[in-house]
């Protein structure tokens, strides 16, 4: 449970973001951008042109080689990350699958913190609900509370509608973290999210896909006289067979692989989630790591070569 | 017409209830809450021919769900087609049903299960009549078609030990369905089962009967029977020795060693060891034990074997040895002697014979007391009034006597005496005696009628003056309607006990009255055995009694041994009784196999694969 905050609950989230760092970052990894001016930090020193500081001439060089020359600075872009998580009544579905999507959402969060980006975490269903962006690792305990005391909207997604909101709050360029399971009005992923996220590419905003997968979606189980609702006003009383389950579970799994398959072709980071996974199973997918990473040993390469 | 075997299995009809509530109860499906409606919409179309079915489906359901309960009671009732059938079972419970057979059980036990299978599988309009055929013939239960109450009155029969006859018990259960039919049997539905296992007197008529089906119970089983045991005194020259005849019977494939005891009054008389032949080989072995011993003795004869024996109760059989006796005859005869007379008496060895003759009409009474020979015999004494008669009747020496009178001269207290006389024949068919006497075309002449006064028994009848009024010029027929042709009959010899008068000492007589002397009579070889028949009657003991139902033939009187010791089952019969119906596919058989495919109907209904 990601709120009330707990300071057990923030240890695990630390480890398992020291963790995604020391393996390479997965989801949170980043290069960090290099600004040529504006900095703190001394790059080189240039000829003195007209209307540089004198507060940045380097005197003693010019003492030395009688010429005058003057420092540069430089610096690291701050990284701006926006965590858009789903709320619509799609995350209703199943019984762990909001709870899943928020300890999701939050570890990510605090990964991002805990890596000194500036976050800034909404939820979107047909529209976009943005929250105050937060920095620093200790207010992360304020993206769970956010979370947590947002409800779910009784409404379908449209992506589209919310890459526009998105867009027109002019906010910096950054990472944009997409926690969702992705089911739109549309057969494929590409049909319903393409447009939007080539709107996010245009803008040059690096998006990253968290998939959250519902048990509940799979056909696992539904032979005989069922009622299908969808969360888009799709009804249908039926008696299913297992040719019929057949049928939508390839349907289902072709979609997920459109998913994944357009992630790949679009050089889009992509990483799956299961709402009914463990904890900590559940936070190390959405930081894009496999299932056992928390048991490795990051110093095993050295003892093995130090004891042989 | 059909019946049912089990109609009462039509209450599970009450499981269409539930049924029909289960039906009404609203059901409402599994509800799947989904986000991709749009795959689940392209996964199941919307015009699909399963969809047009659903509404009706459950209708249907029930419809093919009722008919299956339908179908399986009436399974469970047990229909067949045939007619109401009457079924008399008569159940064998002579004594061979109660051996046991090579699997520990009875006969009997045997035939109760199966008369009980029997009574399960009548169908409610079929009827049964029980008759059991212990020590007598019992009708156990009459013609009803209550299976429940037949069945509880099967509980308690016991069979086994009984010797009433299986034939008439068949005959009796015929009757019982007959009556039950309107007089008529009619084989297709008229049935006389018999439950036996073939081992009784006449089985072989029984079960050759058309109208017996016989359902035959146990195996066959070897068996010694203890046929006969008769105890005699034949050598009436010696009474008081005595001679017993022993018979066995070995029913069985094997020589049987053994040994036959005899016990006169619990006392050990004689064993004798014996093998027995194989049935093959004759079966028989036969004894005979003598003594002399004048006195009555109940003869026990047990045959035993190591070997054992399958029915212990025809080991074992009892007799009487009858007591030994003679007799002291005092002839009197008046005016001339009777030699052919006396002769006769003299042919009989056990009479002493003491012939007296007189001139006078009435003697004085002789006295008559009975007493023993040396030899322990004992002697009755018995006064024969030939042509003459005592003075006194009520003298000490009448009473308690026996006495044959005849041809009295005269009337007396105890008959009076017709003055004319007549000739008389006997005719053949008024000869009813038995015992080798016969009179039949005896002539006595010159007769005078005598009619006892006291209880008496007519031993022998005879006619005379056929026409009384005949008129020559009328027919037959008229003469006999005018009572013109009339017989008399006339009775002309007597047998007078007073002993049911009250009398102290009750007086025996043989009254003849035909004079012998005038007749042909003494010259028929019956006469002597009439003399021994009288003097036998006049006796009136036990032995002597014994004597006159046994008869003065020399040949061993053995009697019919009506028991059922064969205790090898004949062959069965090529077919064994079945209701009508049952020897063909059963229709409960085909019901079920009628299920299968409504039960696959179902399944498919509900699984709904029969779309795919």
């Amino acid at each position: 449970m990601t709120y009330p905050w707990k300071p057990e609950f923030e240890k695990r989230l630390r480890l398992l973001a020291r963790l995604a760092m020391r393996v390479g970052g997965g989801m949170l990894a980043y290069r960090p951008q290099k600004l040529p001016a504006g900095g703190t930090e001394m790059t080189g020193l240039r000829d003195y042109t007209t209307g540089d500081d004198p507060k940045r001439v380097d005197w003693n060089i010019c003492a030395r080689h009688d010429e005058l020359r003057t420092r540069e600075y430089g610096g690291t872009a701050v990284r701006y990350a926006y965590l858009l998580v789903d709320g619509s009544n799609a995350v209703s579905v199943g019984k762990k699958t909001l709870e899943a999507i928020r300890t999701s959402a939050v570890m990510l969060a605090y990964g991002l913190l805990y890596g000194g980006a500036v976050v800034r975490v909404g939820t979107f269903a047909r529209t976009l609900s943005l929250f105050p962006p937060v920095m620093g690792r200790q207010r992360a305990g304020r993206i769970a509370k956010a979370l947590a005391q947002t409800a779910p909207k009784d409404e379908a997604t449209d992506f589209s509608a919310v890459v526009t909101a998105f867009l027109n709050r002019n906010v910096p360029v950054g990472d944009v973290y997409l926690v969702s399971d992705f089911f739109g009005a549309a057969e494929t992923f590409a049909g319903g999210y393409s447009e939007g996220l080539l709107q996010l590419h245009r803008k040059g905003y690096r998006v990253h896909l968290i998939h959250l997968i519902v048990p509940e979606n799979r056909a696992d189980g539904k032979t005989g006289d069922v009622m299908i609702t969808d969360n888009r006003g799709y009804r249908m009383a039926i008696t299913l067979t297992e040719r019929d389950l057949h049928a939508y579970q390839k349907l289902y799994d072709g979609y997920l692989e459109g998913v994944k398959k357009y992630s790949t072709d679009h050089g889009l980071r992509y990483t799956r989630v299961w709402a009914n996974a463990p904890e900590e199973t559940l936070c190390l997918a959405a930081l894009g790591l496999p299932a056992g990473s928390a048991r490795v040993n990051p110093w095993a390469e050295y003892i093995t070569k130090k004891t042989s | 017409m059909i019946t049912f075997i089990h109609p009462y299995a039509f209450v599970w009809l009450l499981l269409a209830i539930p049924l029909l509530l289960f039906y009404l109860w609203p059901v409402r499906p599994t509800k799947v809450e989904t986000t991709t409606g749009v795959l689940w919409q392209r996964a199941l179309p919307l015009i699909h021919p399963r969809r047009a079915w659903q509404p009706w489906r459950w209708v249907v359901s029930l419809v093919v769900q009722l008919l299956v309960l339908l179908v399986l009671v009436t399974a469970l009732a047990e229909p067949c087609w045939r007619r109401p059938q009457r079924i008399a079972l008569v159940l064998d419970g002579t004594s061979s049903m109660s051996v046991q057979d090579a699997d520990g059980r009875t006969r009997q036990d045997k035939a109760m299960e199966k008369a009980r299978e029997l009574v399960a599988r009548l169908g409610y309009n079929d009827s049964m009549a029980v008759i059991a055929v212990a020590d007598e013939i019992q009708i156990v239960s009459r013609m009803s078609n209550n299976r429940e109450a037949i069945a509880q009155l099967l509980e308690p029969i016991q069979l086994g030990h009984g010797k009433a006859s299986i034939q008439e018990a068949v005959s009796m259960a015929v009757s019982l369905i007959t009556a039950a039919s309107g007089g008529e049997f009619d084989p297709e539905t008229n049935h006389v089962v018999l439950l036996s296992d073939g081992c009784f007197p006449h089985a072989d008529s029984v079960l050759a009967d058309e109208k017996v089906s016989w359902i035959p119970v146990g195996t066959s089983v070897g068996n010694v029977e203890l046929e006969n045991v008769v105890a005699s005194r034949r050598n009436t020259a010696a009474p008081e020795e005595f001679e017993i005849l022993v018979t066995l019977e070995n029913y069985s494939d094997a020589e049987v060693s053994g040994s036959v005891s005899l016990k006169l009054d619990d006392q050990p008389f004689a064993t004798e060891v014996l093998k027995i032949p194989a049935a093959p080989n004759g079966g028989r072995w036969t004894h005979i034990f003598t003594g002399k011993d004048p006195r009555e003795h109940r003869v026990t004869a047990e045959f035993s074997t190591k070997t054992g024996d399958a029915l212990l109760e025809d080991n074992l059989l009892e007799t009487t040895l009858p007591e030994a006796f003679c007799y002291q005859v005092t002839l009197i005869s008046r005016g001339e002697r009777n030699a052919l007379l006396r002769e006769a008496f003299e042919t009989l060895p056990e009479v002493r014979l003491i012939s007296k003759f007189t001139k006078k009409e009435r003697i004085q009474a002789i006295s008559c007391q009975e007493g023993t020979t040396p030899k322990g015999v004992r002697q009755y004494p018995v006064v024969v009034y030939d042509r003459v008669l005592p003075e006194d009747f009520e003298s000490e020496n009448m009473a308690g006597a026996r006495v044959i009178f005849i041809a009295p001269p005269a009337a007396s207290p105890l008959w009076e005496r017709a003055e004319e006389t007549r000739d008389y024949v006997v005719m053949p068919w008024l000869d009813g005696w038995k015992n080798g006497v016969s009179v039949a075309g005896v002539g006595f002449n010159e007769t005078h009628r005598l009619t006892p006064k006291v209880a008496s028994v007519p031993w022998l009848f005879s006619q005379s003056a056929l026409q009384v009024a005949e008129a020559p010029a009328a027919g037959e027929e008229e003469n006999y309607a005018k009572g013109a042709k009339t017989v008399a009959m006339t009775e002309l010899v007597w047998g007078i006990d007073t002993g049911g008068s009250g009398v102290e000492k009750p007086l025996r007589a043989v009254l003849v009255s035909c004079d012998l002397t005038k007749s042909d009579w003494l010259l028929s070889d019956s006469f002597p055995r009439f003399l021994r028949y009288s003097l036998d009657w006049l006796a009136g003991s036990e032995a002597s009694r014994k004597r006159i139902q046994d008869g003065f033939e020399p040949e061993w009187n053995v009697a019919d041994n009506t028991r059922d010791c064969n205790l090898n089952v004949p062959p069965a019969p090529e077919k064994v009784f079945r209701f009508p119906g049952e020897d063909v596919v059963p229709l409960w058989l085909i019901l079920v196999t009628l299920l299968v495919p409504l039960m696959m109907v179902e399944w498919a209904l509900y699984q709904r694969r029969w779309m795919e």
